[in-house]
């Protein structure tokens, strides 16, 4: 278990797919000290962001009604110093280039792995 | 993927159910091919030789080529050739299996081998591919995408899908040689277009008695009763499978982006109609492939 903070920290999940969100909640959760918000598309992400301004967001790329990066950009302008890790499938170097541009810090390649959970965690403990 | 497609020859003619083909694929992983079976593919011996052999192993402290060597079947030197060739042989994984598990005895398996050869409407080109087993090479002769634009393309994504079959699914797969379309409205189908340097219809389309167990294999996760999960699952798979594409394709300077993937359980969309399509069968279900331009 990985205890990070007195308070647990917010995590949102940002994932069209239903899977995804089930299996990064089941193994934030395992790690301990988290606490998950889900969202299923950009739009419900800024959304979720704006009432909780979660530590860490972890946010897929490729979504219905508002993408990644165009709620990247949203998050960004409503919080500049907010945590944004992106969770994608189409890891290409433009994606990467254009997520960094945004103020991504971290971009994962799916089929992500625990210690990539557990690195970007222990980032944003850094930081706190 | 010869013996697999021995295997759908099998099903076909009825001498194997799903249920004991399928037994027999997850059986034969840890097969370990006999000297007489062997022999028998290479045309040194015939069923019934090879089984006269096996029936006096049973009375005689012998190994099997010391007996055919003694009755008169084979050399010393074909029985050492065939011993260095025994654990290269990867071919007669099903046959083998399915002897062991019961399903076929030495003269079925004797005949049905050289029935395939003659009744299964395979050139000896494309038996020779399937012996070779070169996935790519197996695509090429089995797939027609000659008439499409960006084929290669098209033969790298079926490619890349097997692949990933293997790495996401845990299953091997291999190709329905049956290219009759099949119809899918009572399926599942996911898709998802990719455009930009050309624009392509991608779905996958699986049975709904199929789909939970593939979905958790994907998923690692027991789905039973959850079918909301399955689908997502496997729309996930399609997306993951695209992901990976993409990125190799972005590496060739072709850069490409996805729509959110989508579901379809009831009826057809055009694109399924109009575009090719490609069985992959695998032990626990068949997954057909629609590509299309778009």
């Amino acid at each position: 278990m990985l205890v990070l903070l007195s308070n647990p920290m917010k995590v949102l999940v940002c994932d069209d797919s239903l899977l995804i969100r089930r299996q990064l909640k089941d193994a934030l959760e395992k790690l301990g000290g988290v606490e998950v918000y889900e969202a299923s598309n950009g739009e419900e992400a800024v959304e979720i962001y704006k009432e909780n301004f979660p530590e860490l967001v972890l946010l897929d790329l490729v979504m219905p009604v508002l993408n990644g990066l165009d709620c990247l950009k949203q998050i960004k302008e409503i919080d500049d110093n907010a945590s944004v890790v992106m969770i994608t499938s189409t890891g290409t170097k433009e994606n990467l280039r254009k997520a960094l541009e945004l103020g991504a810090i971290d971009f994962i390649q799916k089929p992500w792995k625990e210690e990539q959970l557990i690195s970007a965690l222990s980032r944003i403990k850094g930081r706190c | 993927m010869y013996d697999k497609f021995f295997g759908s020859y099998l099903l076909n003619k009825n001498i194997l159910t799903n249920e004991s083909l399928r037994e027999i694929l997850e059986h034969m992983q840890t097969v370990r091919i006999k000297v007489g079976t062997l022999a028998m593919k290479e045309g040194l011996m015939n069923g019934t030789q090879v089984e006269e052999v096996f029936q006096l192993q049973k009375v005689q402290d012998k190994k099997f080529g010391e007996i055919a060597v003694e009755k008169g079947y084979l050399t010393n030197a074909q029985v050492e050739r065939l011993l260095e060739h025994q654990s290269e042989e990867s071919n007669l994984q099903l046959g083998q299996a399915a002897i062991d598990l019961g399903y076929l005895n030495y003269e079925q398996l004797d005949e049905e081998l050289k029935n395939f050869e003659n009744e299964s409407g395979l050139s000896k080109i494309q038996l020779k591919v399937l012996e070779e087993g070169d996935t790519d090479k197996i695509i090429r002769e089995f797939i027609d995408f000659k008439d499409s634009p960006h084929s290669q393309m098209y033969y790298d994504y079926v490619a890349l899908l097997l692949r990933n079959i293997i790495r996401f699914l845990d299953q091997q797969p291999w190709i329905d040689v049956n290219k009759k379309k099949e119809e899918l409205a009572q399926n599942i189908t996911v898709y998802q277009y990719l455009e930009n340097y050309s624009r392509i219809f991608t779905g996958i389309s699986i049975s709904q008695d199929e789909i939970i167990e593939m979905a958790e294999k994907f998923g690692k996760m027991s789905m039973k009763d959850d079918m909301e999960m399955a689908e997502s699952a496997i729309t996930e798979f399609l997306n993951l499978h695209n992901g990976i594409f993409t990125v190799n394709m972005s590496d060739q300077g072709r850069e490409y982006e996805m729509s959110p993937p989508a579901i379809t359980k009831e009826g057809t969309i055009d694109e399924m109609n109009a575009g090719h399509q490609i069985g992959v069968n695998t032990a626990i279900g068949k997954i057909h492939l629609i590509l299309a331009p778009y």
